[in-house]
């Protein structure tokens, strides 16, 4: 994994990743998610966004 | 609506740009409001963020991974973000911050980062055991693991250990 801030700047019309690199993290992804989590429950968009917001919330809510 | 929005939540769905920025999206909105400040983030540092993460997941066999690799793309995913200057936060009171709030306007890309990695950590970790893998956290804590970060982003495969995040893989 290597980072450089030099990078020609995305002007926004090209994805940012290519898409076959995207696609192959998008299968590793769904194989992670199908090897290490069979029985994951299925969580429409707006649940998750839900959880996110809450389980960081509490995670930093400490003070 | 993208392809990655229709049906249900999935890991995935990250490795989609538009997944990914709504994630982290909600992630800044999540850390800036309870302490009363606006997120600002950076359109193309995200981007290259994004791009690193991606970058991160090649060349692995998606035949033979296991609960490892989901640790590994986590830490990642942290690492990635630290990289790359995505937000700042910006009080939207004059009252003096507390200590949580002075964490994160000091470490604002670090902690976001590690929140938007622990939080794809949690969900899971939660949705398989069944327990809350994560402990509110005191702002000594989260500060010194937003210091670690900063100060080397390879810090993010201690994620775990940093935010005190249980595990159920010994």
């Amino acid at each position: 994994m290597s980072a450089s801030d030099d990078r020609p700047v995305s002007t926004g019309a090209e994805p940012a990743a290519g898409a076959d690199r995207a696609a192959a993290a998008r299968a590793l992804l769904a194989a992670i998610d199908a090897q290490v989590f069979p029985d994951a429950r299925r969580i429409p968009f707006y649940e998750q966004s839900v959880l996110i917001r809450r389980a960081v919330i509490r995670l930093l809510g400490d003070g | 609506m993208l392809h990655a929005d229709v049906g249900a939540w999935h890991l995935a769905a990250l490795a989609d740009e538009a997944s990914f920025n709504r994630h982290y999206a909600t992630v800044a909105a999540a850390i800036a409001e309870p302490i009363a400040a606006r997120a600002d983030i950076n359109a193309a540092a995200r981007r290259h963020a994004f791009a690193d993460w991606i970058d991160s997941l090649q060349g692995i066999d998606a035949e033979a991974v296991g609960h490892r690799h989901f640790i590994a793309a986590c830490a990642s995913l942290i690492a990635s973000l630290a990289r790359h200057p995505v937000v700042v936060y910006s009080p939207t009171t004059a009252e003096a911050p507390d200590r949580m709030a002075a964490a994160i306007l000091k470490y604002p890309n670090e902690v976001t980062a590690l929140a938007s990695g622990a939080a794809v950590y949690l969900l899971r970790i939660r949705d398989m055991t069944g327990v809350d893998p994560g402990v509110p956290l005191s702002a000594l804590l989260v500060e010194n693991a937003a210091a670690n970060l900063r100060r080397d982003a390879e810090a993010a495969v201690r994620f775990r250990e940093l935010m005190r995040l249980a595990t159920p893989w010994s």
